[in-house]
């Protein structure tokens, strides 16, 4: 039974890991219809740039934060140089993202090498805390990272239904030309929104440098969790993106330890299931295609 | 087929058939054969974009399948298996790509666009991190290996260039094969499905049957250069199918274009030279970096890839233009 519930938190951990990479996803989608399948180069490049800052000062904080705001950057450039000239065909921008992943991933090869970076711990994280009731000591890190994404969720939301800027964002997503008509800088507030889902981007890729590991090929296995948990949840739906990471984590992590072979197995089937039932995803709007 | 596919078609068979009379052995294995396999593998991908308007990443892992069926009703270095009749066993693997395409396509039948885009992938990826995890059927990592193309009678298909005919014959099939396709009502249906889906079902068609069965038709095809990729490597694994090999095969489909099913060959070409004499340009490991750059450019200035470029380069030069109406004996429809 106590191997039950770590595994249960482990999943949890892992689905906070894969909320922080999807959400930023999926709140680039949901605004501007455009899937970033460079989304993974940007953790990736927040990761690497988080470790070389916090080499260089030898704190965590500004790490996180320069990869986080390098990430970010990137996304700017993204949405400035490519996705802004096309808006036309989505076909189009996602292969440009696909284009754009290959070259990233090629020239981040080239200037950090095949090695597995991984992020030094904030001494605050560091060790273990034991669990009431279950008796177990359990990583902090772990349980710090169920709450910043908590965090992370709570922020969004906040963001998105109490600001002015998420009245605009929701505005965007109901009727761009609408809002344009009415005079406001759709330009500027698409900026704005890549900008954040590059910063959550590098912050996903920061903190998962910290909890794990990354190297060439992390990338794509976030771009995939990202993918499998928006496609469950829902596109542009950040509610969607949770209950998403939620399941994959789960079943990533149940696999894992009850039937190892196949735990990719098990997110696959219920991308399937939840395909079959609802084409939009559990949160998704009606309007797939 | 219309007049201008006929003598397209004719043409490209010439060359082909040819072509080992000019040129070394070495442009016969390394790129010719490699050109075509790869062509035909993205021109599955490529006819489904065309006709259905449906971008599919999993065509790789259709093709892989069809390699690991062949693999598994083989003589293997894994043992894994069970040896069939040569026959049996190329019927089989094709007719087991057909099966997953039809799988496939069950599963994205009510998506589009980027959700088809993503859904594939995503099936593509989890069935590449399976077969590498699987050892009973997939044999892991290490995949299957030491499977050669047979022999036919006294005829080796292994040697360099019997294999390259084989693969002429199946890139002239599965070209035939398409343009024959876009002709049929079947064909008609698939256009009707890609330009408006829900008319299509006011019709009385069933739009997510004809997705399905685009699907499997295209896995076929794909099935076809599985099986050929895999005798050509002798091997199939994991890292055959990988992501790596999707792109690949995505951007051959992209920079020849979608218009016409040679884009995917003429893509192919311009891929796998550009992959040979890459080092004569650039670092050999930025490799990556240059193609993904040749596709950006492509896609950012001409979406309609190297065919579309070619057809705007005949339409602005009046001379061209009426050479090729002449050969091909047709009214310029505008």
């Amino acid at each position: 039974m106590t191997l039950f519930f770590v595994v249960t938190l482990n999943g949890l951990s892992l689905a906070a890991l894969y909320f922080i990479a999807a959400s930023g996803f999926s709140l680039v989608f949901g605004v501007m219809r455009v899937v970033n399948m460079a989304h993974g180069s940007l953790i990736l490049l927040g990761a690497y740039v988080a470790f070389d800052i916090a080499e260089w000062s030898g704190s965590w904080v500004l790490g996180a934060l320069a990869g986080s705001l390098a990430a970010a950057l990137a996304g700017v450039l993204l949405q400035v140089l490519f996705f802004n000239r096309m808006a036309g065909s989505k076909d189009q921008q996602t292969l440009v993202s696909i284009a754009v992943s290959i070259i990233a991933a090629d020239l981040m090869l080239a200037h950090w090498g095949g090695l597995t970076y991984q992020l030094n711990l904030p001494s605050l994280l560091e060790g273990s805390i034991g669990l009431p009731l279950l008796g177990v000591n359990y990583a902090k890190i772990r349980i710090v990272l169920i709450v910043a994404a908590i965090a992370v969720g709570v922020g969004l939301w906040l963001l998105i239904a109490k600001t002015n800027l998420g009245r605009l964002i929701r505005a965007g997503v109901d009727d761009q030309e609408m809002l344009h008509a009415l005079g406001f800088n759709v330009k500027g507030l698409f900026i704005a929104v890549f900008a954040l889902g590059g910063a959550l981007a590098g912050f996903a890729g920061v903190v998962a440098a910290t909890a794990l590991s990354v190297a060439p090929g992390t990338d794509v296995q976030f771009l995939l969790a990202a993918l499998i948990v928006v496609i469950v949840g829902g596109m542009g739906s950040i509610g969607g993106a949770a209950i998403g990471a939620i399941l994959v984590g789960l079943s990533e992590q149940y696999g894992l330890v009850y039937a190892p072979t196949y735990g990719i197995v098990f997110t696959f089937i219920i991308m399937i299931g939840v395909l079959g039932l609802r084409p939009q995803g559990l949160f998704g709007r009606g309007d797939v295609g | 087929m219309s007049r201008a596919d006929i003598i397209l078609l004719a043409s490209v068979a010439l060359l082909l058939f040819l072509l080992p009379a000019i040129s070394s052995e070495f442009f016969i294995s390394q790129i010719a054969t490699r050109v075509l396999i790869l062509g035909i593998i993205a021109l599955s991908l490529a006819f489904l974009a065309q006709e259905i308007g449906i971008i599919s990443l999993a065509q790789v892992m259709i093709a892989g399948i069809a390699g690991y069926a062949i693999a598994l009703m083989s003589q293997n270095s894994a043992g894994l298996g069970v040896e069939m009749p040569l026959v049996v066993a190329v019927v089989g693997a094709i007719l087991a790509a057909g099966l997953a395409g039809i799988l496939m396509g069950i599963v994205a039948q009510r998506s589009t666009g980027i959700y088809a885009i993503m859904i594939t992938l995503a099936t593509s990826v989890a069935f590449t991190l399976f077969a590498r995890q699987n050892y009973q059927i997939f044999n892991g990592f290490d995949g299957l290996a030491g499977i050669t193309a047979p022999t036919l009678g006294s005829i080796q298909l292994s040697e360099t260039y019997h294999f390259y005919f084989l693969c002429v014959i199946g890139s002239l099939a599965v070209l035939m094969f398409t343009l024959y396709l876009r002709k049929t009502p079947l064909g008609l249906a698939f256009q009707a499905l890609r330009d408006d889906r829900q008319r299509l079902a006011a019709l009385g068609f069933r739009p997510q049957r004809t997705v399905v069965v685009a699907f499997g038709l295209v896995g076929l095809i794909a099935g076809v250069g599985g099986i050929l990729l895999t005798w050509f490597n002798t091997r199939i694994a994991p890292t055959s199918i990988g992501l790596d090999v999707t792109l690949d095969v995505l951007i051959v489909a992209i920079i020849g274009g979608i218009g016409h099913p040679i884009g995917a060959f003429i893509g192919a070409l311009v891929f796998v030279l550009l992959e040979t004499f890459a080092s004569d340009l650039i670092d050999r490991d930025r490799f990556n970096t240059l193609i993904g750059a040749v596709f950006l450019i492509v896609i950012l200035l001409s979406p309609g890839g190297l065919i579309g470029f070619g057809r705007r380069v005949v339409e602005r030069i009046p001379m061209l233009q009426t050479i090729v109406d002449f050969i091909t004996r047709t009214k310029r429809e505008e």
